[in-house]
C-alpha cells in the first residue's frame, strides 16, 4: 500500500508541477489529509536560510521557538501521525493548513508547526518549528524517523 | 592630464560625500522625506531610528552599523558568520563603504515592508541570489547557497538529491535554457511561487510603532 502511495505521487510529480492532493492510505480513523504538496525548488531551500530571516532584527530576545529541518524518505503521514500521538498527549489541537499541520493550544496559540515540501520522488522535506516544551517530542521523530530509515545520508 | 582627471575625479568624489552626508543629516532631521521616500509612515520612520540606534550602538556607539554589528543583531553573536548574512548587508549599504547609516537602513527594509510593491521584492531578492553581481544566477551558485543553507541547518541531504533538485529548478526557470536564470526568468519563477519570495517580507515592520515607541523625534529647531 505504501508503494503505491509513493508510486502515485511520484508519478505526479513527473508529470506535472501542479500542486497535488494526496489522503493517505490507512487507517480509518487516523485520517489527516495534508493538501497540496508542493513541489521543493532550490530556491525553497535557500529562502529557509537564517542569514536570509532578517526577524531577529525585531525580536527582542530570543523567543523560544526552534526550528528544525529534516529530510527522510518516509511519507509525511508517519510524522503526522506522530504528530497526532503529540497533540493527543499535550492536549493541542491539530489543524492543517495547506501543506503544514499545526499545533495549537489554548485560544490558537501556536506551539508548533511542520511544513513539508516534496524534494524529489519519495523524499520529503520537513520544516518545523516548535516551541521548547514541545521541542523533546518533536526532536524524537527526527531521531526515530532517522534511525528508520539507512538510506539517509 | 591624467593627474587632472584623477584630482577632479577626487575633488568629485568628497562633494558627492559632502552632499550624502547633508542628505543624511537632512534625513536623520526630517524623518519625512524618508517617509515620502519609503513605504513607511513617519512615526515608523521614528521608531525605525529607535531600532537602528539600539543596533548601531552595540559595540561602536558612533550611529553607524558596521558588519560586526549587524551579524551581532541578527545571529545575537557576532561569532557567525554567514554567507547570506554578508550578502544581506552589502545589499543595504548602498554606499559601499562597508557601514550602514540610517537612510540606508530604511531604505532597505522599506522593500521587506508588506507593504513594499512586489517588484521591488523581486528585484531586491535577485540581486541578493545573484552571488557574483553578473546579472545573472548561475547554477554554480545556486548550489553554493543550497550547500550553505543546508550546513547552516544540519540538514542532511545526499548529493544526488541536492543535483536533483537543482536540475528541476533549472529545468522549470531556465525557460531560455541558457544554463543561467536572469532577471525576468526569476520573476516568472517567483509569481509561479509566491513562497519564494516570503523571506522578503518581515511582518514585525507592521508593528514596528509599538514594539519600538519612540518619543516625538528630535525636529529641527528654528534658530532665528
Amino acid at each position: 500500500m505504501e508503494s503505491n502511495w509513493l508510486m502515485k505521487t511520484v508519478r505526479g510529480t513527473l508529470r506535472s508541477r501542479e500542486e497535488e492532493e494526496f489522503s493517505h492510505v490507512g487507517d480509518e480513523d487516523s485520517v489527516v489529509k495534508v493538501k497540496n504538496i508542493e513541489v521543493l525548488n532550490a530556491f525553497h531551500i535557500i529562502s529557509l536560510s537564517e542569514g536570509f530571516d532578517l526577524a531577529p532584527l525585531f525580536e527582542e530576545n530570543n523567543k523560544e521557538k526552534e526550528q528544525l529541518k529534516f529530510a527522510i524518505t518516509k511519507p509525511p503521514r508517519t510524522v503526522i501521525s506522530k504528530l497526532q500521538e503529540v497533540s493527543k498527549t499535550s492536549k493541542l489541537n491539530l489543524k492543517r493548513s495547506g501543506s503544514s499541520v499545526r499545533l495549537q493550544g489554548h485560544e490558537s496559540e501556536e506551539k508548533g508547526m511542520v511544513e513539508v515540501k516534496e524534494a524529489c520522488g519519495g523524499t520529503f522535506v520537513f520544516n518545523q518549528f516548535c516551541t521548547k516544551e514541545l521541542r523533546p517530542a518533536l526532536k524524537d521523530i527526527v531521531l526515530k524517523s532517522a534511525l528508520e530509515n539507512s538510506t539517509i545520508t | 592630464m591624467l593627474q587632472c582627471l584623477e584630482g577632479i575625479k577626487h575633488l568629485g568624489a568628497s562633494l558627492s560625500k559632502c552632499c550624502d552626508l547633508d542628505r543624511q543629516s537632512t534625513a536623520f532631521e526630517d524623518p519625512e522625506i524618508l517617509a515620502r521616500e519609503t513605504v513607511f509612515s513617519v512615526s515608523e520612520i521614528e521608531a525605525l531610528y529607535e531600532l537602528f540606534k539600539k543596533i548601531s550602538s552595540a559595540v561602536v556607539d558612533d550611529g553607524l552599523i558596521n558588519k560586526e554589528e549587524f551579524q551581532l543583531a541578527l545571529f545575537k553573536t557576532n561569532k557567525k558568520e554567514s554567507l547570506f548574512a554578508d550578502r544581506v548587508f552589502d545589499l543595504f549599504d548602498t554606499k559601499h563603504n562597508g557601514i550602514l547609516g540610517f537612510e540606508e537602513f530604511a531604505r532597505a527594509l522599506s522593500v521587506f515592508h508588506p507593504n513594499a510593491p512586489i517588484d521591488d521584492k523581486i528585484e531586491f531578492s535577485f540581486q541578493l541570489y545573484d552571488l557574483k553581481q553578473q546579472g545573472f544566477i548561475e547554477r554554480q551558485e545556486v548550489k553554493q547557497m543550497v550547500v550553505a543553507t543546508l550546513a547552516e541547518s544540519g540538514m542532511n541531504l545526499s548529493d544526488d538529491v541536492i543535483e536533483s533538485i537543482i536540475d528541476k529548478t533549472f529545468e522549470e526557470a531556465d525557460t531560455k535554457h541558457d544554463g543561467k536564470i536572469d532577471k525576468e526568468e526569476w520573476r516568472n519563477l517567483v509569481l509561479q511561487h509566491p513562497s519564494l519570495l516570503k523571506n522578503m517580507t518581515l511582518q514585525y515592520l507592521k508593528d514596528i510603532t509599538t514594539t519600538f515607541p519612540s518619543f516625538v523625534f528630535h525636529s529641527r529647531v528654528e534658530d532665528t
